[in-house]
């Protein structure tokens, strides 16, 4: 745990607001929820745990690695199930950010927030996001505001469940030229980890 | 091994720096190739491919020596222009070529001034370290890519601007008349993709010194290192691709000697290729 928090501390951290990829659906599952994907840029894993079973507000974690750009991020979230109705579900979710870049030093908060709605059911969902951030590099001091949209089409089949993602936008920097963002995953979910206790 | 964690801590925190490569890979008589790696934007890796006047071993000639920076064109891929580069490096320049995210410069336009802070002020111990007149740097672009490297001759820090087979960005029009550093517009007379009367309206929005040069018989991918692109389309170039490649390394040569050392755009240089069409202002 010491060593751990070393690394958290030392570690070169730039921060990036990005939100994660397990909380932008418009559904909380009523069940704890482990997931790992793998994209164009980034791989990770991570859970969404409702506060208790069935509960409408839930906190997420998941771990990132970049490996084009060979950075590791750790993000946090803090969701809320805020509708349901025959036609969708809305959620949403705040959360942090703190990366580690390898050979830079640097420290940075990166808040995130989004929007979420999904439209299907139990088995089939199309989830539709809106993801914002704001985050500031403490050597520069200049703000980054990192805005995303996502889509993806989610497939639940008992315990199992697989998504394709799409995330695209830009990040904003006030003063220099925007930067534009995609990327493309596929998930897998699993939800039997209760059942299996 | 005793405290396998804080081990573990330290590998990842030391050692983990970006390659600065000492020599390169001679790639041609005179000329070396290395690529580096850069940071932008907090957490983006730009891979930068660096050709360079290289002696027999990869190690870099003397310095210092003037810069390019050399932004890609829409989807095509920075291999497709290391031609020009390898040229540019013959004739005595250091050339970095940065890799954009899905070949699409417009969309990570700061990756141009990133390879120029590399030309500029590069990793202590690397090949680069006293190689580049940080006072004798342009920047040049094909296509979408001249788009882009008109918006960093505009953001500042490049003493001259080549523009090949494009125009600025609309949206740049307001910056275009204080613009007063040397550009080069240089264009194919039967390019299909940047028609030559976009290319000249386009130029007319730059201040003086600038020149637009036109090659006859030229098109659009000739710029690149095959015109496969263009003959697939239907629009045949005239000239062979030898030619075309000769033709443009002529202009930009000439076009980069007046402007780096005058500040002029070396029309008397321009004229001297042959089967272009030089206008001046």
């Amino acid at each position: 745990m010491r060593a751990l928090l070393m690394v958290v501390v030392l570690g070169a951290t730039t921060a990036l607001a990005e939100g994660g990829w397990l909380t932008a659906r418009g559904r909380l599952q009523p069940e704890l929820r482990f997931e790992a994907w793998g994209g164009t840029r980034t791989a990770g894993l991570g859970f969404v745990r409702p506060d208790a079973p069935g509960a409408g507000a839930g906190l997420s974690a998941e771990l990132v690695y970049a490996y084009f750009d060979r950075t590791a991020e750790l993000r946090a979230a803090r969701v809320w199930q805020f509708s349901q109705n025959r036609f969708g579900t809305g959620s949403a979710v705040l959360g942090g950010s703190l990366h580690v870049v390898p050979e830079r030093f640097d420290a940075g908060l990166g808040p995130h927030a989004g929007l979420n709605l999904a439209l299907g059911g139990e088995v089939f969902t199309v989830d539709l996001g809106l993801q914002t951030g704001v985050e500031l590099f403490f050597r520069d001091l200049v703000p980054r505001l990192p805005q995303r949209l996502l889509i993806s089409a989610n497939l639940r089949l008992g315990d199992w469940g697989i998504g394709l993602h799409l995330r695209g936008g830009v990040d904003l920097v006030p003063g220099h030229a925007f930067v534009g963002r995609g990327e493309a995953a596929l998930s897998l979910s699993w939800f039997g980890f209760e059942k299996a206790r | 091994m005793k405290r396998p964690n804080l081990w573990i801590c330290l590998i990842l925190l030391a050692g983990c720096g970006l390659p600065t490569p000492r020599t390169g890979q001679v790639v041609s008589p005179g000329v070396g190739r290395a690529v580096f790696e850069a940071r932008t934007n907090g957490t983006d890796l730009v891979p930068i491919t660096v050709l360079f006047p290289a002696l027999d071993d990869g190690a870099p000639v003397g310095g210092p020596h003037p810069g390019v920076v050399f932004i890609q064109g829409g989807f095509v891929s920075t291999a497709r222009y290391e031609w020009q580069a390898v040229e540019l490096a013959r004739a005595g320049y250091v050339v970095a070529i940065p890799e954009n995210q899905l070949a699409l410069a417009f969309f990570s336009v700061d990756y141009g001034q990133t390879a120029r802070a590399l030309l500029a002020t590069p990793p202590a111990g690397s090949l680069l370290e006293g190689l580049v007149d940080a006072q004798r740097l342009a920047v040049a672009g094909h296509s979408l890519g001249s788009v882009v490297a008109m918006k960093l001759a505009l953001q500042g820090n490049f003493q001259a601007v080549v523009l090949e087979a494009g125009f600025p960005d609309g949206a740049d029009a307001a910056q275009l008349p204080g613009f007063t550093r040397p550009s080069l517009s240089l264009a194919g007379a039967l390019d299909c993709s940047a028609k030559l009367a976009s290319v000249r309206e386009g130029w007319q929005g730059l201040s003086s010194p600038t020149a637009l040069t036109v090659l006859s018989g030229v098109t659009h991918y000739q710029f690149t290192n095959a015109q496969t692109e263009d003959v697939q389309r239907k629009c045949v170039p005239e000239a062979s691709l030898d030619d075309a490649h000769a033709r443009i390394m002529q202009a930009v040569l000439g076009f980069l000697e007046a402007a780096l050392r005058d500040g002029s755009v070396g029309q008397p240089a321009l004229e001297a290729v042959p089967g272009v069409t030089v206008e001046a202002r």
